[in-house]
């Protein structure tokens, strides 16, 4: 019988600055365990404040049944301290505030009706020991800003920026320089035309490329959903899925907003090529996803006390040779899209569709008007197959939600030229 | 554990769960859960601070204390008591079923066959509010669901329904997810033009929740961030009503009292297309309480949330041929505009599926082109709808 006993901590300030006031000021401080057992193949799950043999007991209860679940049981033993350059509890309140409120300064300005800054850090500290002798330790601070400008003009239109990173509060200090250009945007955003429609030449800039990349293909890799039949990229691996300069890796090691020394289940995190030349590598596993599918573990996170799932961290596309320039005139026609207010994906399928946050019309490879309230759709693997791929990546935090759970993570890649579908009112 | 403040609140939250995982057609996971959590808010000067833990000890009222001398929030009082509407949610038989019950359903799901995964769960909360101005409240609910995600060949779908009793058949949604995805396996691409469009009560929910009930929160309307401010009193959707009302008997989202300790009441926000009200949490309420401040989880400011929005319309009458299940990133609508660009997801005409379609618009314009409602009432989220059949409206493909 495989267990595993997990215990955690954790602890969140939030600040809100909302039209030039302090609102919503919140700490919150949790703990608890968790105890999993695997028996007969099948998982019993116990969620409880109880000492770790009662824990396990009542886990073991729960194990009923018979399934056909087994667990690549290596064993890890470390603990790990992230050390940030300016610890968050070491800074006083005050010094938060103060930041929070010279970025508002800097996003006043005429035709922004609304403005509103949260400030969020958040200490996790993780325990986990198994049957097998596994025991890790860690504790990971992160910390970031999400800066919003709603503008009225022609429409009432909002634009959002966020920073956010594993790390100490010199992390939220970097959201300064893009203060300004936020409610700036906003602004533009609110007098900015409707889109036009149909499949055209998108160049995607590298925020919206790693939207695309962990949305409409990293849900694709992951290997729950590979036992679930729920991916086109089942049965894939060592097939051409994508044209050959693609390069997608999953980083955890990585010091961005997705970051984990250890992951849920208490294996060492580790570098992942997904895709190398175009060709499928490997898919994410989980303890148990990587026996059936012959991986490596060490993708299963999990919110809080939930019950771990296969999930992505810093998911990336690899850098291309093409410059922006050469992308637009490439594309000669088309639109070029920035950012993302979130998107969907059916791995089943390969349809995907997102909404970015504000475009411009290329016309003749020149980048023309702006447009609003656009979106993207299509199938992952098609445009995979035709994409040309820029040359600086960057990475932009997001919150990953996958069965009610939500991570952090982060996306990344440079701008990229596919043909896909845009819709827009 | 004294509170040094001119005014306090403890929610308590306790949730005892259970549930079933079904993945690739066989048994998974059983899971039992026992959470509790507090959260304190206080009010130092008039302003206001929260903290939140597993309990609520002197190192975190201190906390609160602190915060609330550097927070802006203001906040005169917290609500005082009230006589409460009782309403059903609690059915002690949804606490006898325990984990071997579970298994049973899981299998039974697991039985439909071409099930990708599964998720079928039941709930016992417990909700208690106390407050400095004499509120001590407390109430017990259950819940119980499903979600099934079925594969076939190269089609999918996922059905899911929520209750307060068990009262329906999981393995009849696990059938219905699968018919579903069978007919996506056969879908196709049709001719992009302006069609009558039926869409479900899932549709409806996707749609709403993220396009139009935002926009009745009276904070979005007192920060610019809603239209519906300027459209009070104005015939804006047409012969529909929308009503939120948490006291309808086992409302999935019913309760005698918001998360805040305020009286749970009907309110009616559209009447016969004219805007008539909003709906708020205690933090940003205008004169009149309405009771719509929930928490998201226990370490939650209580924010504006509906209950069950009751959609209403006089014309009733038959589905149209194209159908629309459900919606690909409806999440990304804009309540701020209205405007929404959709994916459609286990669409039909005629029963045949529906390839790689879209629609897209604003919601404001879309439900005031609703011709009328056709097949049974369900609650799906927030909403209690039947189907809505709307006219002209474009599908591209």
């Amino acid at each position: 019988m495989y267990y595993e006993i997990r215990e955690m901590s954790s602890y969140t300030l939030q600040l809100n600055l909302e039209d030039g006031k302090f609102e919503k000021p919140k700490i919150s401080e949790h703990s608890g365990k968790s105890f999993r057992v695997l028996k007969d193949g099948v998982w019993g799950y116990f969620v409880g404040d109880m000492g770790d043999k009662e824990g396990i007991e009542r886990a073991k209860r729960q194990a009923i049944g018979k399934g056909d679940v087994k667990v690549d049981d290596r064993v890890f033993r470390g603990r790990f301290v992230f050390k940030p350059r300016m610890n968050l509890l070491d800074i006083d309140i005050e010094e938060k505030i103060g930041l929070i409120r010279e970025i508002d300064k800097l996003m006043r300005r005429d035709g922004v009706v609304s403005r509103r800054i949260t400030y969020i850090e958040a200490i996790r500290k993780v325990r986990i020991e198994n049957s097998n002798g596994g025991e890790i330790y860690y504790e990971v601070p992160r910390c970031g800003i999400i800066m919003q400008a709603f503008a009225k003009g022609k429409t009432l239109q909002f634009y959002s920026e966020r920073v956010a990173k594993v790390g100490g509060f010199e992390i939220a200090q970097k959201a300064i320089e893009k203060a300004e250009k936020t409610a700036e945007t906003a602004v533009k955003l609110s007098n900015a035309k409707a889109p036009p429609s149909g499949e055209m030449n998108v160049v995607m800039n590298p925020s919206l490329t790693g939207v695309f990349i962990h949305e409409a293909f990293g849900h694709g890799v992951e290997g729950d959903h590979v036992l679930q039949n729920f991916t086109v990229l089942k049965g894939k691996i060592g097939e051409k899925v994508a044209h050959e300069s693609v390069n997608v890796y999953d980083d955890p090691t990585i010091h961005e907003f997705g970051f984990f020394p250890f992951d849920d289940e208490g294996y060492r995190a580790e570098r992942k090529a997904v895709i190398e030349n175009g060709i499928l590598k490997t898919f994410l596993n989980s303890r148990e996803t990587a026996v059936k599918l012959d991986g490596n573990a060490g993708n299963a996170r999990s919110d809080g006390l939930e019950i771990p799932l296969v999930r992505m961290s810093n998911t990336y596309l690899s850098s291309g040779e093409f410059s922006l320039e050469e992308l637009l005139e490439i594309a000669k026609n088309g639109i070029l899209l920035f950012g993302s207010r979130g998107g969907e994906t059916n791995p089943a399928t390969g349809q995907f569709h997102f909404n970015a946050q504000f475009g411009y019309i290329i016309e003749r490879g020149e980048v023309k008007e702006m447009v609003r309230d656009v979106s993207l759709g299509g199938n992952t693997l098609e445009i995979l197959k035709d994409i040309k791929i820029g040359k600086d990546v960057s990475f932009d935090p997001g919150f990953c939600g996958k069965a009610g759970q939500i991570v952090p993570v982060a996306d990344g890649g440079p701008f990229a030229l596919v043909k896909a579908f845009v819709g827009g009112a | 554990m004294k509170i040094d403040a001119d005014h306090w609140e403890i929610y308590k939250e306790r949730v005892r769960s259970r549930v079933v995982v079904v993945e690739d057609s066989k048994l998974k996971v059983l899971s039992e859960k026992i959470e509790q959590g507090e959260a304190l808010r206080v009010i130092v000067d008039g302003r206001v601070a929260m903290v939140s833990g597993r309990r609520i000890d002197d190192n975190l009222v201190r906390q609160a204390i602190n915060l609330a001398k550097v927070s802006q929030n203001e906040l005169s009082e917290f609500p005082s008591p009230e006589k409460l509407d009782k309403v059903m949610i609690y059915d002690k038989r949804v606490e006898k079923l325990d984990a071997d019950a579970l298994k049973d359903v899981g299998e039974s799901i697991a039985g439909v066959g071409s099930i990708s995964s599964s998720q079928f769960s039941v709930e016992v909360i417990e909700r208690e509010i106390t407050n400095s101005e004499g509120v001590e409240y407390e109430e017990r609910e259950t819940s119980v669901s499903v979600f099934v995600e079925a594969v076939f060949k190269n089609g999918s779908a996922y059905e899911h329904h929520e209750s307060r009793k068990f009262d329906f058949s999981p393995e009849e949604y696990a059938e219905r997810a699968l018919n579903l995805a069978k007919i996506d396996s056969r879908a196709e691409k049709i001719e992009t033009k302006a069609y009558e469009v039926t869409l479900s009560p899932i549709a409806v929910d996707q749609l709403l929740s993220n396009a139009l009930y935002p926009a009745f929160y009276f904070e979005n309307i007192k920060r610019g961030r809603s239209m519906i401010g300027q459209l009070l009193g104005k015939d804006v959707f047409g012969e529909l009503t929308i009503t939120d009302d948490p006291l309808i008997h086992w409302g999935v989202n019913s309760c005698s009292f918001d998360d805040e300790g305020v009286r749970a009441r009907k309110t009616t926000l559209v009447e016969r297309g004219v805007v008539k009200a909003y709906i708020s949490d205690l933090n940003h309420s205008p004169d009149v309480l309405t009771g719509n401040g929930f928490r998201e989880n226990i370490a939650s400011y209580p924010s504006t949330n509906p209950t069950n929005i009751l959609l209403e319309h006089k014309e009733k009458g038959e589905r149209s041929e194209l159908y629309i299940h459900a919606f690909i990133g409806a999440h990304t609508s804009n309540f701020v505009s209205g405007e929404f660009s959709l994916k459609l997801m286990n669409a039909s005409i005629d029963g045949k599926g529906i390839k790689g379609a879209m629609i897209y618009g604003n919601v404001y314009e879309l439900l005031s082109k609703i011709s009328h409602f056709a097949g049974k009432e369900r609650q799906v989220g927030y909403t209690i709808s039947p189907e809505v059949v709307i006219g002209d409206v474009v599908v591209k493909c």
